[in-house]
């Protein structure tokens, strides 16, 4: 039920084109090195404002540089490295294979 | 185009840019030592000021607290933008990363929105150049409009480059209103609808277009002023409209980072094969789970290593040197005067402003190593790996080395929670702090622990009292942040900032800065509440067993029967809100064995004391009010009397009730009694 109420939020969120054959996955899921493009993010006013602000829009290509399987991640986008909560990535929505356009 | 001025002219300028981009140094540069540090009206966030002349026209600048967006996702950012939006200012200067352009480039664009004169200090080439960046300031200043400075401000380069443009753009005025970037089609629309709900004369101090693209970002500072100044039936309306259209802020901050990107990728050159950095391989091990955590014992090994071997001797020397000779000095000047004006002056007046002092060494060794960790990158880091463990008791990672700290003396430690960005976990931090078992309280236990037990049970009993200390903590910061402050959304979303070699001088120059304020406010309160322990330990009759001090003391002996304490283990337990270690020196002189000597105290001890009411004198020590240098530095951190009276109440309750259960199932079992 959780997750289908997360599911609801993103697909309100989701501004990037739709793809078929690819689910969109929580950020948290992603393994060191793989790639993905944001495709929405879901949580509280503050996280949503704040990832947004730190350029983790809709769109983005984001890159998992750690992710130890419980605890923190750390990720790469726009240049830059973000640290984020285990709790967090599981509100930022990426779908895998996508190749920014 | 430049108008002729006689004599000299002030131009008003303000920095802003994102944490990380080298701003202070833009900013120490520019004024060298004419800084003045105070805090923001009514806020505890650090705000920085300072002159710069330049020929005939005088700079009055100020140093915005670091901020990622114009947004107010956090006190800084709220303060920054206030001002940026609000103040007449002649230049806006944005200071950006030049190795860390797109994402820089969103606070330039934030800035072009607002459109005042503005100026892109293009800072930290060096950086970029390391790391086979090219970025052709020619371009980006053809791209965004506005003059654009390469610099290096760590070496001084582009400083003179800077003013120059500063004082070409506060010539020319602001942008014409038509270059400015419109935040994209639906926005537009929606902020048309929005400005026809809104009456046409209201004003908010904010340019109206801003404010209203702000209230569609869902900005929560900026709403609570609109629902301040709109009648309750035109408010629910906006509500209901913005909470209808709550995902706008992805197209609006979507336009704004495509239009970063798009210019970024005009002007800037990647190196054609992209170069593994020395910091990667750096956070390979620092934010490894395991290699993180060795890493961060490692680093605070390090500050209690400065702590114990630099500042404590230090500390002593200051002791012997300035207030032990001044006693001297103020005892021998004043021969002849009577007892208690020689008393006032020295163990009243002197060893109040002699605590403030010798408290400098550990703040000035707290303040490097802080601002040098900050300064290299390595907080994030920090805080990243304990953020998980740090959830446990609701806080985040920002909040763990505040409390650690704590261990050593608790008043660097709730100076050190500025570094908590959500208000809610960093008063918390503040209100646990003083939980922390500080070196000072360590005294007292060794001293009880090894009058009373040994071997073992000495150490089983140390242990015990620190364990309960820590689990009391956790109690406090999980009610606080589970009740008080459960509105608050606590995220750990945090750039991990490139490392950089720290900037010496604005290590210094902010350590300095930090001791100057802490002496001056937390000060006061610290030499005003000695004062207080000293009249009421002094009158009437000059000996403390017959002192104010004395008096409550036996007054409230029926309470400290509860749990097995006489009227001389209260007293010692009252003075300890002098300092946690003047507990030993009070009983010392109660118990007719002299202040300095705890050796022959420990005899003593064990003859009015059973040894359950000794563990229950222990437990109430330890958790005992926090003593007035960190009464004084609660105060001075949270402004507010009510939350520093909530520290000390809620304290004095716990410790108290601590020692009754304590005390209390002791003789119900008959054990140590």
């Amino acid at each position: 039920v959780a997750l289908e109420l997360a599911q609801e939020v993103i697909v309100e969120l989701t501004r990037a084109p739709q793809h078929p054959t690819e689910k969109a996955v929580p950020l948290s899921e992603l393994r060191n090195g793989e790639t993905a493009m944001v495709v929405g993010l879901s949580g509280g006013r503050h996280f949503v404002a704040r990832a947004l602000s730190l350029g983790c829009t809709p769109g983005t290509r984001v890159k998992v540089v750690r992710n130890a399987g419980g605890g923190p991640l750390v990720v790469e986008l726009r240049d830059t490295h973000l640290g984020l909560g285990r709790g967090e990535a599981g509100k930022i929505w990426v779908r895998r294979n996508m190749s920014a356009s | 185009m430049t108008t002729v001025t006689t004599g000299i002219k002030t131009l008003t300028v303000a920095l802003a840019g994102s944490p990380n981009t080298g701003k202070s140094t833009v900013f120490n540069r520019l004024t060298g030592l004419s800084q003045h540090v105070g805090n923001w009206p009514g806020k505890t966030v650090e705000q920085k000021t300072g002159t710069c002349r330049h020929g005939d026209i005088v700079l009055s600048l100020v140093d915005l607290p670091g901020s990622y967006s114009f947004s107010a996702n956090s006190l800084e950012e709220e303060i920054a933008r206030d001002y940026v939006a609000r103040e007449a200012l002649d230049v806006l200067v944005v200071v950006v990363d030049a190795a860390s352009l797109e994402r820089n480039l969103y606070l330039v664009r934030e800035a072009l929105e607002l459109g005042g004169p503005l100026v892109v200090a293009l800072n930290m080439m060096d950086v970029a150049a390391s790391e086979g960046l090219r970025v052709d300031a020619e371009a980006l200043e053809a791209a965004l409009g506005v003059p654009v400075v390469p610099m290096t401000a760590s070496r001084g380069m582009g400083v003179s480059d800077l003013l120059v443009a500063v004082e070409a753009v506060a010539a020319d005025g602001a942008t014409p209103l038509s270059s400015r970037p419109s935040p994209g089609a639906r926005a537009e629309g929606l902020l048309e609808e929005l400005g026809e709900m809104l009456p046409a004369d209201l004003d908010l101090g904010y340019p109206r277009r801003w404010a209203l693209l702000k209230l569609l970002e869902g900005d929560a500072a900026l709403a609570a002023a609109f629902r301040e100044a709109l009648p309750e039936a035109v408010w629910q309306r906006v509500e209901a409209f913005l909470r209808q259209h709550d995902d706008a802020v992805l197209d609006i901050v979507g336009v704004r980072y495509e239009w970063a990107a798009e210019v970024s990728s005009r002007v800037l050159r990647r190196p054609q094969r992209r170069r593994v950095l020395l910091g990667e391989w750096i956070d390979h091990v620092v934010t490894h789970p395991l290699g993180g955590i060795l890493t961060f014992v490692a680093m605070l090994f390090g500050i209690y290593w400065l702590m114990f071997t630099v500042a404590a001797p230090a500390q002593g020397w200051l002791d012997k040197q300035v207030i032990r000779a001044n006693d001297a000095r103020i005892e021998s000047a004043l021969e002849g005067s009577p007892h208690w004006l020689v008393s006032l002056l020295t163990d009243g007046v002197l060893n109040g402003a002699g605590l403030v002092l010798t408290f400098a060494p550990i703040l000035v060794i707290l303040f490097v190593t802080l601002a040098l960790l900050e300064d290299v990158g390595y907080m994030a880091r920090a805080a990243l790996v304990m953020d998980r463990f740090m959830q446990l008791i609701g806080l985040r990672g920002r909040s763990f080395l505040p409390l650690f700290i704590g261990w050593g003396c608790n008043v660097p430690a709730i100076l050190g929670a500025r570094i908590v960005d959500s208000p809610g976990a960093r008063l918390t931090t503040i209100m646990v702090a003083p939980l922390m078992p500080c070196a000072a309280r360590m005294v007292v236990l060794a001293l009880f622990t090894g009058a009373f037990f040994s071997g073992m049970t000495a150490i089983l009993v140390s242990w015990s009292m620190v364990t309960l200390n820590l689990a009391v903590l956790a109690v406090v910061a999980l009610l606080l942040t589970r009740f008080v402050f459960s509105a608050e959304e606590r995220s750990f979303v945090m750039e991990l900032p490139r490392y950089h070699v720290p900037n010496l001088g604005t290590v210094l120059l902010a350590a300095w800065q930090r001791l100057l304020m802490f002496v001056k406010l937390a000060g006061t309160v610290i030499v005003a509440m000695s004062l207080v322990v000293w009249v009421l330990s002094t009158f009437p009759a000059g000996e403390i067993e017959d002192s104010v001090m004395g008096m409550i003391g036996r007054g409230l002996e029926p309470l400290g029967g509860l749990v097995g304490l006489d009227w001389q283990m209260i007293v010692g337990l009252l003075t300890s809100f002098v300092a946690k270690e003047q507990t030993v020196a009070t009983l010392g002189v109660i118990l007719g064995v002299g202040g300095e000597n705890g050796e022959a105290l420990k005899p003593m001890l064990t003859e009015i004391m059973v040894p359950a009411a000794a563990i229950a004198f222990l437990a109430l020590q330890m958790l005992f009010i926090p003593c007035v240098a960190t009464v004084g530095a609660i105060w001075k951190e949270t402004r507010s009397w009510r939350w520093t009276g909530f520290s000390i109440g809620y304290m004095l309750f716990i410790s108290f009730t601590v020692a009754l259960l304590i005390y209390q199932t002791a003789r119900l079992f008959g054990l140590g009694v």
